[in-house]
């Protein structure tokens, strides 16, 4: 019996009785296959999938306004939370809100600011990293729509400082180097996000990220002239890590970004000869989510007696106070300052989570043992700066926390008494509210005084 | 019936992969239950926990994660006789006063001390 193969037989047939493709329908055109558009409500889905999780926050915050749309942007003349909040704050709005929905492309004109703060440059190289992660996305879900980058076209500012630091975080392209340039270098650890991992030990990007800001921290201060000793390395990466947890912990988003720059001027230089090198290093941590105030609202069922304790408090504090003084501190505010005591926490209550409360007192204090140094004449102050929702709490070397017994409070005000207003200049009420918290902070490492400090605590345990 | 054995753990499988430092409260919980401390708290042999010779930190918050349930149990003394921290290597004085600090705020916590105590 002769075998037939039917599959074989299938082929000749079909490729005989078929005329090409070529031949049927002519030469391949591109235009002709596209694919159409997927319905409106299809597209209006898939787009939405496309968008992160930090834009769907911000969204959801009503941090976003089509009213600020627009494609020129002017930045403030100081572009800094901590100088110029209202005007920083607005600024933020409009870029992000204008990069998503802008017709076209975007200009952000630097040339009348005249200075720059790290923590608002973190939050929108963050965003337009966001911005081209959705754009990407939306192109692969919707390959037929007519998407277009919004090109962000930076112009540079009138001052050298702010485009040294606009270049080394790569803002800028370009820049014409200046004569007379008082910058020896302006370096940066980059732009750093991060995702809470918790599946394994090994995933978790605290370590390596304090790791590498730490090693960052000490190339910086090698070129004064100094390397940090094992007590200066565990105190940066303690305070580090101490900040990084807290930002962990209160991202909705479960993700953190991290960003530093560090300033060598000539004048660093020429203390160098004289051997009292410094270095400045700024870096900012930021997290997206609710601020330390919202995170006390939403535990305020299970956290009653802390919540209840605390609102009390507030109303005695500001009792008897005129109504302007009294607006001037918010019980947002002051249950921000509150939150941060020593054994303070919104979710203690939860099982597992008893001696939770510490991070924060941690941090501010290894932050100002590193950054004891000061020089007020040559404007070298250390400061540190906590934004969260509408409140900002700041931290230098003129209020520090103290100790009350074994537990270290902060009062922010000379009488070091809880019980007393904190200086307005030092807890600020804010006109807008920042969805999530930054970390922002100046610290100049100054080599005789490092040497000099840890020369000292040896001698003392000696 | 499971006969616990004196124990000795280096900590260096939980300090992560390029990373000098322990901490992070969720970090130190993960550890613990890892370790199964919560059964060798009722056990009498002692557990050495070695922390690795080229650590850089020990936080407050790792050290709590990891040791508070036990310090709870035990009470501080007996946890102190129960629990040794001991060095790899050299004893780093910094890393030294982050435990000290780990254990001061165990002890608040135990007292129930914190910054609005007066209220």
């Amino acid at each position: 019996m002769k075998k037939v193969d039917y599959y074989r037989e299938y082929v000749y047939r079909s490729k005989s009785l078929k005329p090409s493709r070529t031949k049927e329908r002519g030469a391949y055109n591109p235009e002709k296959y596209q694919p159409s558009l997927p319905f409106k409500e299809l597209a209006a889905y898939r787009t939405e999938q496309c968008y992160t999780k930090s834009y769907k926050l911000l969204r959801d915050k009503g941090f976003l306004n089509d009213d600020l749309v627009k494609d020129k942007l002017m930045v403030p003349h100081k572009l800094s939370f901590i100088e110029n909040f209202q005007e920083t704050f607005e600024f933020t709005k409009s870029f992000i809100s204008s990069i998503y929905d802008v017709n076209g492309d975007l200009e952000v004109d630097f040339s009348r600011c005249s200075y720059v703060d790290i923590a608002p440059l973190l939050f929108i190289c963050t965003m337009i990293q966001d911005y081209f992660k959705f754009a990407e996305k939306r192109l692969i879900a919707l390959p037929g729509a007519a998407h277009k980058y919004a090109e962000v076209k930076f112009l540079p500012s009138k001052t050298y400082e702010v485009n040294r630091i606009l270049y080394s975080l790569r803002i800028l392209p370009t820049i014409e180097r200046q004569e007379n340039d008082k910058f020896l270098d302006v370096s940066t650890v980059g732009m750093i996000a991060e995702k809470k991992a918790r599946r394994h030990f090994s995933e978790n990007k605290k370590g390596p990220v304090c790791n590498k800001v730490r090693r960052y921290i000490n190339n910086c201060v090698k070129k004064v002239g100094f390397m940090l000793s094992a007590d200066g390395e565990t105190a940066v990466d303690g305070w580090l890590s101490e900040v990084l947890n807290n930002a962990e912990d209160h991202s909705r988003i479960d993700e953190w970004y991290v960003a530093g720059i560090s300033l060598h001027t000539r004048d660093f230089q020429e203390a160098i000869s004289k051997q009292d090198g410094v270095i400045e290093v700024r870096l900012a941590i930021m997290n997206l989510g609710f601020s330390v105030y919202e995170g006390f609202e939403e535990s305020s069922e299970g956290n009653h007696r802390v919540y209840d304790a605390m609102a009390n408090a507030y109303d005695k504090l500001t009792e008897g106070l005129p109504t302007d003084e009294k607006q001037a501190y918010t019980r947002e505010n002051i249950f921000t300052l509150y939150a941060l005591q020593e054994g303070v926490s919104r979710i203690k209550y939860l099982e597992d989570s008893e001696s939770r409360g510490n991070g924060t007192m941690n941090f501010i204090r290894a932050f100002l043992e590193l950054g004891d140094y000061e020089d007020s004449s040559l404007n070298r102050k250390p400061l540190m700066s906590l934004l969260s929702g509408k409140t900002m709490v700041l931290c230098d070397n003129t209020y520090k926390p103290y100790a009350d017994g074994t537990v270290y409070k902060l009062s922010l005000n000379s009488e070091n008494d809880l019980k007393k207003l904190p200086d307005p200049e030092y807890l600020r009420g804010l006109p807008g509210h920042f969805p999530g918290t930054i970390l922002e902070t100046r610290l100049f490492f100054n080599k005789n005084h490092f040497l000099q400090k840890y020369d000292r605590a040896t001698a003392n345990e000696g | 019936m499971t006969v616990l054995q004196q124990m000795k753990v280096n900590l260096l499988n939980f300090r992560g992969t390029n990373s000098t430092t322990f901490t992070g409260r969720p970090q130190g919980q993960d550890v613990r239950k890892k370790l199964e401390l919560d059964a060798r708290d009722a056990d009498p042999e002692p557990v050495e926990l070695v922390i690795p010779s080229d650590t850089t930190s020990f936080n407050a918050s790792f050290y709590l994660g990891l040791l508070y349930p036990s310090i709870k149990a035990l009470g501080f003394d007996a946890f102190k006789e129960k629990y040794h921290l001991v060095f790899e290597d050299s004893t780093p004085k910094s890393i030294v006063r982050q435990l000290s600090e780990g254990e001061r705020q165990a002890k608040n916590e135990l007292q129930g001390l914190t910054g609005l105590g007066w209220l």
